[in-house]
């Protein structure tokens, strides 16, 4: 009886992770305020930007009409495609080398002392010092590009898992010993679950910085890509292209960045919740 | 103190610490030279001051500190098995944050290589012994204290233990979930035949939950007495808190305390 009476003091919790209430009614009104604000906008820019010098600017349907043709032609698609390969190759290999050396520098101090520093200068650094040895190195080439956005974003997972490995909470461990852990169990079952927090916060600082990393290194590094397709549009003074692809460009960043918060919270769930409580 | 019989062993156990701050000070010796015995089915309490070396020496049977002299067997073995022959259950309850209610229970398990099967069916058993049916998927935040205590207990229990360690579980709950704890852990204690060592700082709990209560002096540890606590056994049933007897024993607990408190 003892327990249900413990029970019953308790409101069940289906869902762990906790939601931002949007109240129904004025929310919706602000939405399609908003919405309308922008229409607006557009609008205005669509009815007054045909005045502008075309060298300097564009308006909404000529982009429209330039995406269109960018479509048709292929173009867009080529310099998406080559981009996204760029950056997946570059993040893939930041994956890879960024949880173990992240890792190995959070477990062993001696690690920790000799190139922790060296971790924290380069994750502060500008990367576009990196460029002219990389195209000296691996000349102008899609290997110089996923190098650069690998530079660009490992640094930060490095740093956010190595700091994940420092702040494992001892007892946890030494409670997984005492049930008769051995040291890969303890890994697995403690260190493991308790860096995904931080291995969510480095992957989307990653992503974020792979991204930016992404189009300076199609800037600087032999144009390609949507960035090589922006310079070009710019340089031949087709503003209504350029917008297309700052766009596109815009687009993939905003999916990127909700997919980087999606993985941020699954990973670190039970943290929230726990700061909740 | 030695007896036949014996599920728990201590013989001339010496723990000492290291301090790093004051190097040349030497080590300091948390326990010396303390030797018991725990037959099986035997519910020992032990009582001490703060810093008597309790927990210490809970943590050095689980070998989760290193003995600097003498022997600990359990079941006449000195190569028993932390999470499988002997389990802790620990103060703040020592749960996992990132695993369920069942995860948790089935951690031991899981570590010993159970198979899934067995150990859901195995946790489940102990998650209904100590109460928790329809709480297998909350996480430890969504549950109260005692709740989560009733999990490291579980945790503990689905091991089988030839020996339960338990060091203050009910410290950190208010008091009328402890005395209501206190009842279920002796029901609990009793359906599963366990036995168990009891480390707490309270005078009554000691006698209320022990066959036997154990007083350990400090600076450095050892056993300053020994006494029986002839209740009787099935005393979940009836409340030998309400009887005169249970008050003498209290005394005498709190009389031999108070002669090795400085």
């Amino acid at each position: 009886m003892t327990e249900a009476t413990e029970a019953n003091g308790l409101a069940p919790l289906p869902a762990v992770r906790p939601r931002r209430k949007r109240s129904g009614g004025p929310g919706a009104l602000t939405g399609l305020s908003v919405l309308a604000i922008y229409a607006l906008l557009i609008a205005a820019w669509d009815v007054f930007g045909r005045d502008v010098n075309p060298y300097f600017s564009s308006y909404p349907s000529a982009i429209v009409r330039a995406a269109g043709e960018l479509a048709r032609s292929g173009e867009l698609a080529t310099a998406l495609l080559g981009s996204l390969g760029v950056l997946g190759q570059g993040l893939l290999y930041t994956l890879a080398a960024g949880l173990p050396v992240g890792f190995a520098i959070g477990r062993y101090q001696f690690l920790d002392r000799t190139f922790g520093p060296l971790v924290t200068i380069l994750f502060v650094a500008p990367r576009e010092v990196f460029v002219p040895l990389l195209v000296l190195w691996f000349g102008l080439s899609d290997a110089s590009r996923v190098i650069f956005v690998f530079l660009s974003a490992v640094f930060p997972l490095i740093y956010n898992v190595a700091d994940g490995v420092r702040s494992v909470n001892q007892s946890h461990a030494e409670i997984a010993q005492a049930y008769g852990a051995n040291e890969w169990q303890t890994i697995q079952e403690v260190t493991f679950p308790s860096i995904l927090p931080f291995i969510g916060v480095g992957a989307k600082q990653a992503i974020a910085r792979g991204l930016t990393g992404l189009v300076a290194a199609e800037f600087f590094i032999g144009v390609s890509g949507l960035g090589g397709l922006l310079q070009k549009a710019s340089a031949l003074y087709r503003l209504d292209r350029a917008f297309v692809v700052i766009l596109v460009l815009v687009a993939v960043g905003f999916i990127l960045a909700r997919a980087g918060d999606l993985m941020e919270a699954r990973l670190g769930r039970w943290r929230i919740s726990e700061r909740a409580y | 103190m030695s007896r036949a019989n014996g599920m728990l062993e201590v013989s001339n156990l010496t723990v000492s610490f290291e301090r790093p701050e004051q190097p040349d000070a030497g080590a300091f010796r948390v326990v010396e030279d303390l030797s018991f015995g725990v037959a099986a089915g035997e519910f020992v309490s032990i009582l001490g001051p703060s810093g008597c070396g309790k927990t210490t020496l809970l943590r050095v049977i689980v070998r989760l500190a290193p003995a600097e002299h003498g022997t600990i067997k359990i079941d006449d073995s000195e190569k028993y098995a932390p999470g499988r022959d002997v389990c802790l259950v620990f103060q703040s309850y020592g749960l996992f944050p990132w695993r369920t209610v069942r995860e948790n229970v089935e951690f031991g398990l899981k570590m010993q290589g159970v198979a899934a099967r067995e150990r859901r069916a195995t946790g489940q058993e102990f998650i209904d012994l100590v109460g928790l049916s329809g709480f297998e998927q909350h996480y430890p935040h969504q549950i109260s204290g005692g709740m989560q205590q009733r999990v490291g207990l579980a945790r503990a229990l689905a091991c089988r233990p030839k020996l339960l360690l338990m060091d203050e579980p009910f410290a950190a709950v208010d008091a009328q979930t402890r005395e209501r704890l206190q009842t279920e852990l002796l029901r609990i204690v009793a359906q599963t035949a366990s036995t168990v060592v009891f480390v707490t700082h309270s005078i009554q709990e000691a006698v209320y939950l022990g066959t036997r209560v154990l007083v350990m002096g400090a600076r450095p540890g050892r056993i300053a007495a020994d006494l029986p606590v002839p209740l009787g056994s099935e005393r979940w049933r009836r409340d030998v808190r309400l009887e005169r007897r249970f008050e003498d024993h209290v005394l005498e607990a709190r009389q031999a305390l108070r002669a090795v408190s400085p």
